[in-house]
């Protein structure tokens, strides 16, 4: 459905994204993480065309979608900083998108107003919270029955409990219309519970994407002690962590569960413990082996 | 493949037209208020006890005095106001994304944006004309009052144009204005300070300094838009009321035709604008040499302009010329690099980028400093062939600096003359100077004008090799100037005698035989008695005369004849300080009403016709005040 292959964007001599390739397919929810400055805004900015990448190409739905308004009716964008006309309020803002999106509902429109109570539609929207401008463009783009919900920083400034129900409408319109979703977000915790894909950006270049149960799967946390010296375990490929407390040692490794278990029996440890990742620390081990790791501070 | 759509969104214009809409209101108003509502103070608030002729006669006038100057910087200043309300989006980033991010295409959001804007700036206009129409009520001058409206609907095509393409290679709000301004007077104001700067270095040049443009028929003035739109639909009218316009109105038709081109352009500019790009000063990084190289042109050359105004002296500036040019191109290249890092954001210069163009430019200035300094071109000694002249006017201070035609063989004798004592004349730092100015007007329409100032001395005035000589000789000529009052009839002649001064310090008046006054000075003229002078050189210069036995009076006769030469008119106000021979002026009270010619002049011991005219008239010798020289 959404697809980037080798894009690349300088700024001024500064390569943003150096061939990024990403691939999201027809509804799925696609979370897009990566630290500060790792070129997420700028790639969806691709995504969206509103930038006109240097070189590669991007697809949606099989099409370009650089002036290409016929794709663009099908995506709906919240960016993480939004806009409305001066003066405009939510009704006005309504009309607007009604005149311009194809499938913009206007009884959906109505219906979903009972999800945002505080928001006044006639009020003027610049006067509104950051939080509820996001509600009111959550609600607007909703209306709009996109094919594919284009979110950066989607729920950054909503309170818990409208977090909660944002994301509830999200995933019921993936449910029912199996729109495709693609998030990029901080809230690692929040977008384990709700994609079933994921992308780490780094420096410009998508560096692992998988299925979350996948890398979930192929990346493992193990516990041991050995008595006596810990013997060599470099057999085991992609350590992605190594740490010891006493003579309790903690490795982080990628690759098939089965294999990395026999490797650790066959050195006969005191005990050994497999425990499963968040989406978090594998985020933070991945990056760590992309020179971004947690560094201990000593003040 | 990519979907058919239209180019024009409904929704789009609507909202433009909804953002534009109080500043058309407020452009409509002031467009009513500088058009009808002035016109109808101006006529028909004082029509009720008029006769029809007069009430044309106030119609012709209210339209010859139009402000058309001022409906075009009116026009201009709302052009690029509706430009950038119009895309105010490419400013702002996030308007910038969420509109660029929504299913239009450049094109469509260009042809939208670009389409209502002018819409409702024409259809101010639309309205104005209509009111304006409807005001004047007067088919005689419906065209004259379609054609100003004509003329700024053009107007308004083209300075949205630009102001939109300005818009295109902008990224901050602030800028369009700043560079439309730019655009239309930087040829007036490059052309203005070239101008000084030659006339400061090269002998014989002399160019007036036009930053606005006065004079309309300078076809090269449509370089500067904005000056020149707002001079050419210039009118004039007769005594009947007939209206005239300015016969190079047609040329605004190019306008439209450039507007078309630039439109076109901006499309394509706007079709490859980055979106990144907002927020930064301009658009495309050779924009950045572009602009930093025609400001610091302009601050350079403005510099040097600082410099030649306080260096008056052509004396000074010679000997300083080399520092000067020094100066200024150590300055030009600083300038530029401080441009750069100012329009860059960045205070990293060592780049080729930067210095590359800022070496070029500076050697480029350089190099055109040095051709005006050392008259490459070959300005200070070019004279016409006297097969290419069509005619030769000389304008002095003789004459109260009109020009008038001239001999063209004398032309060119005092001309070269002037150029081979060069030296000479630019050695010399006289007390009293003559400006002569040179005008040959030649067979291929063009013009050659060349100023000089001739050292006016006592000295120089007794030696019949020098240049001065042959100046006061040739060109200091009452017949030549006057002659065409020996054959008019006076109507008044008043004697001003200044021994008898009243309660309010105003001197005797006698009226004298106006016939008799003209027939006793023609004689004293012919005897060498009188003749045409220098006023600046007032009495107490006189001293320097060669005949030191003249006397001069305080008392002036006036001759007054009635007006036939329109071209007297051009005189009024060349009249100034104390004269020692003869002023020829006029004066007109209402252009209406009554044109006169007046000669007036002071006298002398050796007017001895017109003493003697005097003392037949009752007017004794004694009462006379000469002032003795010594």
């Amino acid at each position: 459905m959404i697809q980037a292959r080798n894009v690349v964007k300088t700024f001024d001599g500064f390569c943003a994204l150096k061939g990024t390739t990403l691939h999201v397919k027809k509804g799925c929810v696609y979370g897009l993480v990566g630290p500060n400055g790792a070129g997420k805004t700028t790639l969806i900015r691709h995504l969206t065309g509103v930038y006109k990448q240097d070189a590669g190409e991007v697809y949606i739905d099989g099409e370009p979608i650089w002036e290409n308004p016929a794709m663009k009716q099908k995506i709906a964008y919240i960016p993480d900083d939004v806009f409305y006309f001066q003066g405009a309020s939510t009704e006005d803002m309504c009309k607007f998108y009604r005149g311009i999106y194809k499938n913009f509902d206007i009884e959906l429109f109505h219906r979903l107003e009972e999800y945002f109570p505080k928001i006044d539609r006639k009020k003027k929207l610049r006067s509104l919270s950051k939080g509820m401008q996001k509600q009111v463009a959550f609600w607007l783009s909703i209306a709009c029955k996109p094919e594919i919900l284009i979110l950066d920083e989607p729920v950054d400034g909503l309170d818990p409990v409208m977090r909660k129900q944002v994301w509830s409408i999200l995933m019921k319109e993936v449910a029912d219309r199996n729109v495709t979703v693609l998030v990029s977000s901080h809230n690692l915790r929040e977008l384990e519970d709700v994609c079933d894909h994921v992308g780490i950006m780094s420096e410009g270049s998508i560096i692992l994407e998988r299925s979350l149960a996948d890398m979930q799967e192929n990346t493992i946390k193990i516990q041991m002690a050995f008595e006596g010296e810990v013997p060599d375990l470099s057999d085991i490929q992609d350590i992605l962590h190594m740490s010891h407390s006493g003579r309790v040692y903690t490795i982080i490794a990628r690759g098939n569960q089965a294999g990395i278990t026999a490797k650790i029996e066959a050195k006969k440890p005191l005990f050994y413990d497999l425990l499963s990742l968040t989406l978090e620390e594998i985020f933070i081990y991945e990056l760590g082996g992309a020179d971004y790791e947690v560094k201990d501070i000593c003040l | 493949m990519k979907s058919k759509i239209s180019v024009f969104s409904l929704t789009l214009c609507k909202r433009n037209i909804k953002v534009n809409l109080m500043g058309t209101l407020v452009y409509l108003a002031m467009m009513i208020y500088v058009g009808p509502v002035s016109y109808y103070f101006q006529v028909r608030g004082q029509s009720a006890d008029i006769s029809s002729q007069e009430l044309t006669a106030l119609k012709r006038w209210a339209l010859v005095s139009w402000n058309m100057s001022g409906q075009m910087w009116l026009i201009a200043a709302f052009a690029v106001l509706t430009a950038l309300v119009s895309f105010y989006y490419l400013f702002d980033k996030r308007a910038n994304q969420m509109l660029h991010a929504m299913p239009f295409t450049r094109t469509q959001m260009f042809i939208t944006n670009y389409v209502s804007g002018l819409f409702m700036q024409l259809l101010v206009l639309f309205i104005s004309a209509g009111v304006m129409e409807a005001v004047v009520n007067d088919s005689m001058y419906a065209n004259a009052v379609m054609k100003i409206y004509g003329i700024s609907a053009i107007a308004t095509v083209f300075f949205y144009s630009l102001s939109v393409l300005l818009c295109m290679i902008c990224g901050v709000v602030y800028l369009p204005p700043v560079l439309f301004m730019v655009a239309n007077l930087l040829y007036v104001v490059y052309k203005g300070v070239f101008n000084m700067i030659a006339s400061a270095l090269i002998y014989g040049y002399n160019k007036e300094v036009t930053l606005y443009a006065s004079d309309y028929l300078d076809i090269s003035n449509a370089w500067s838009p904005l000056v020149y739109l707002s001079t050419v639909n210039y009118f004039n009218g007769d005594e009947q009321g007939k209206l005239y316009t300015f016969p190079m109105g047609y040329k605004v038709l190019w306008y439209l035709f450039f507007a078309v081109l630039l439109t076109v352009f901006t499309w394509f500019v706007y079709k490859r604008r980055p979106a990144e790009r907002c927020g930064d000063f301009l658009t495309k990084p050779w924009l950045n040499v572009a602009v930093s190289v025609i400001c610091t042109l302009g601050i350079s050359m403005g510099l040097m302009m600082a410099i030649l105004d306080v260096e008056v002296n052509k004396y000074v500036i010679r000997r300083m010329g080399i520092a000067n040019v020094c100066f200024v191109l150590m300055i030009t290249f600083l300038v530029y690099l401080l441009l750069s890092m100012i329009i860059g954001r960045s205070k990293d210069i060592m780049r080729k980028r930067i210095m590359i163009p800022a070496v070029v430019m500076t050697v480029v200035c350089c190099v055109g400093f040095a051709v005006i300094q050392v008259d490459a071109l070959g300005i200070s000694k070019k004279v016409p062939e006297k097969n290419e002249i069509k005619g030769c006017y000389i304008s002095t201070d003789f004459t109260g600096n009109k020009p008038l035609k001239n001999n063209v063989d004398e032309t060119l004798e005092i001309h070269k003359r002037m150029i081979k004592e060069q030296k000479n004349i630019e050695n010399q730092r006289p007390e009293i100077g003559v400006n002569i100015v040179i005008q040959y007007h030649l067979k291929n329409g063009k013009t050659l004008e060349r100023t000089y100032v001739v050292p006016y001395e006592a000295a120089e005035l007794e030696n019949p090799d020098s240049l001065t000589y042959l100046v006061d000789n040739k060109l200091n000529n009452f017949e030549k100037y006057c002659g065409h009052l020996y054959n008019r009839k006076p109507y008044e002649a008043i004697l001003h005698l200044s021994k008898f001064v009243d309660e309010n310090g105003n001197y005797k008046e006698v009226e004298l035989d106006a016939k008799g006054v003209k027939k006793a000075l023609i004689k004293d003229v012919k005897a060498g008695a009188l003749r045409m002078d220098y006023p600046e050189w007032g009495l107490e210069k006189t001293v320097n005369w060669p005949e030191k036995e003249r006397f001069c009076s305080e008392d002036y006769i006036e001759l007054k004849f009635a007006s036939i030469d329109t071209e007297a008119e051009e005189l009024y106000g060349n009249l100034s300080g104390y004269s020692t021979g003869i002023w020829n002026y006029s004066s007109e009270e209402d252009l209406n009403i009554k044109k006169e010619e007046v000669l007036q002049f002071y006298l002398n011991k050796k007017c001895k016709n017109l003493l003697k005219y005097l003392e037949q008239s009752g007017v004794k010798n004694s009462e006379i005040n000469y002032q003795v020289i010594q």
